[in-house]
């Protein structure tokens, strides 16, 4: 068993060129949390998601991460329209920017277990590349691995 | 020369521990490798070749009270952090000036030269910029001006204090000179530099700042009560931390070094912060708080002070100590203000830890010829001030310009190293010219 076997093939995809706006749509239309971003050829880009979306509504000194961040923010008050304001100065920007660059795709050879635990580490979608092209294959998730295990339709 | 007794290949070990420092120092500079691995490297090959034994590099070589000192006041900032005290009054001091924008670049420097001369420089910037960035966004102004004022009073409070910058940490353990002394020699002309530097400030920055009253108001409905996270841990830290202060303030007439001072606070900290809780909590905690302890300084320590014993056991530091008492004609007030450009310009390029733990036995060396321990002490300040403030002439000066323009950048205000030099070069120039005249009027008049 690999990860090629548990993966769903053809999944939801957005294209590299579209901004924040047409990629929130594709979250919101198909209800899921994480979508990977694909070049013309099908050459894997990033992954697009809640989680990383969350981070921008963020004042910037939040997220700064290896122990420089602020430790909390109960002492800001920002208002609902100050985060929208945050989200919709950023619509119009490309969804490149807001990718996940740290994950790493997996291989369709990675083995069962490696898997579920990649996937219990990162909590989210993960994306399937093939190494030699970079084209993505499909993608690991939650609903699917189970779908898997009880024989429910994903 | 000296005799190669132990000396691989029968070499003389004053070329071998040249050589070697040589090396340690370029590599250094070059930033390839990490800087702990080169200078353990470096003392390693110090004993290896022969030219320092292990023993005599630890016993007589290895500054403990520098390293003590030092993990200590880590430590207790480790603790004192989380209870949010920093944020507490960087957002009191914002609020304290109505939000105005001038009037924040002016707290937040003023706060950072206050704890920095209590903390360390990197400590100090990795606490007050975040909170920066959280300000300067809120109020939608450019945060360089802020961030490069942060530098500058990081290295500049540094300067007053023995405790404040990693050079004065050395330079008082190695000359004796205590908590008081450093007060009463630096801190005066650290207040007039800090002054000094503001004025063009004003003129850069100051003058032009503004911020919408929207922007304002939304700075001054942040609460900082509420940063406190840890009302108990915060009540205790800041006592220890007085009781610390105090310890340094009496150690002299205590007989204690600071060593003692500061590991036996951290100590009573991670008492008070742990005894409540049970044995697997205890250990977590533990082992995160000595996590938070900076050892990439403390081994680049350690294996600096090996390599500098090095070139000092071979006599290499004698023979160089007695060329500048030549050049100067043996003249104190030429030596000292010799001291003080030469630190500056070369801790503005190279890292000033290694440069000062070189200086050191250099300066020592040079005891005997000015008569004696009391007379070369102006030496000693020059040294400091030079260390200290060239820091500030270039991004690359400091550990704490380097942790700041990382953060900027992450932020997305990258720091360019030119636009920072072009500005931080001659404002360093202004306080070394202060810092001349300071040392000339107070010790040579």
């Amino acid at each position: 068993m690999t990860a090629r076997t548990v993966m769903l093939p053809e999944p939801v995809t957005i294209p590299d060129t579209a901004n924040l706006a047409q990629a929130l749509d594709v979250l919101f239309r198909h209800r899921i949390k994480a979508v990977p971003v694909i070049d013309a050829t099908r050459r894997y880009r990033g992954l697009f998601g809640m989680h990383g979306l969350v981070r921008h509504l963020l004042p910037r000194a939040a997220t700064l991460d290896d122990g420089a961040s602020l430790t909390d923010l109960t002492f800001v008050h920002d208002t609902l329209e100050t985060v929208k304001e945050r989200l919709n100065g950023a619509l119009n920007d490309p969804v490149l920017r807001f990718v996940d660059r740290d994950l790493q795709p997996m291989s369709p050879d990675e083995s069962l277990l490696e898997t579920l635990l990649l996937l219990h580490r990162h909590r989210h979608t993960l994306p399937v590349v093939d190494p030699a092209s970079g084209r993505l294959l499909g993608v690991v998730t939650y609903w699917g691995i189970f779908s898997r295990l009880t024989g429910r339709p994903a | 020369m000296h005799a190669s007794s132990g000396v691989v290949f029968g070499l003389d070990p004053f070329w071998v521990s040249l050589a070697l420092f040589a090396l340690t120092y370029i590599a250094i500079i070059t930033e390839r490798l990490n800087r702990a691995i080169i200078a353990l490297l470096g003392a390693a090959l110090m004993i290896l070749s022969g030219v320092a034994t292990q023993q005599a590099s630890l016993r007589d070589g290895v500054d403990f009270n520098t390293l003590g000192l030092l993990t200590g006041m880590m430590v207790i900032v480790a603790i004192t952090r989380k209870c949010g005290v920093f944020q507490y009054v960087a957002v009191w001091s914002a609020k304290k000036v109505n939000a105005d924008p001038w009037g924040i670049l002016l707290m937040l420097t003023l706060v950072t030269a206050l704890f920095s001369a209590f903390l360390d420089n990197v400590t100090t910037v990795l606490l007050v910029a975040p909170v920066t960035l959280l300000i300067t966004e809120e109020l939608k102004v450019d945060p360089f001006p802020y961030l490069f004022a942060e530098i500058f009073a990081s290295n500049i409070g540094g300067t007053a204090t023995l405790i404040g910058d990693p050079p004065n940490i050395m330079i008082g353990s190695a000359a004796n000179l205590s908590f008081n002394a450093f007060i009463m020699h630096l801190s005066p002309v650290v207040i007039v530099i800090l002054a000094a530097n503001l004025v063009p400030f004003y003129f850069l920055w100051g003058r032009k700042l503004s911020a919408t009253p929207e922007a304002r108001a939304r700075v001054m409905q942040f609460n900082e009560r509420e940063a406190i996270t840890n009302v108990r841990l915060l009540k205790q830290s800041l006592a220890v931390i007085a009781l610390v202060i105090l310890g340094f303030v009496l150690a002299h007439s205590l007989h204690l070094e600071p060593a003692t001072i500061a590991m036996g606070g951290a100590t009573l900290l991670l008492l008070l912060d742990n005894f409540a809780h049970g044995a697997e909590r205890q250990s977590e905690q533990v082992h995160k708080t000595f996590g938070e302890v900076e050892w990439i300084t403390i081994f680049f320590f350690l294996g600096l002070f090996i390599v500098v014993y090095g070139i000092e056991t071979a006599g290499v530091l004698k023979w160089l100590a007695d060329r500048v008492v030549i050049w100067t004609g043996g003249d104190l007030a030429l030596t000292a203000q010799a001291i003080l450009w030469v630190s500056a310009f070369a801790s503005a390029i190279v890292d000033n830890i290694p440069f000062v733990a070189t200086m050191i036995p250099l300066i020592e060396s040079m005891t005997p010829v000015y008569g004696g321990a009391g007379q070369i002490e102006p030496l000693w300040w020059s040294l400091a001030l030079g260390a200290c403030l060239g820091g500030n002439g270039t991004l690359i000066g400091a550990s704490a310009n380097l942790i700041v323009a990382g953060l900027a950048e992450r932020a997305g205000y990258p720091i360019r190293f030119l636009k920072f030099l072009w500005l931080a070069f001659p404002l360093m120039l202004l306080s070394i010219a202060v810092s001349s005249g300071y040392i000339y009027l107070r010790y040579f008049m």
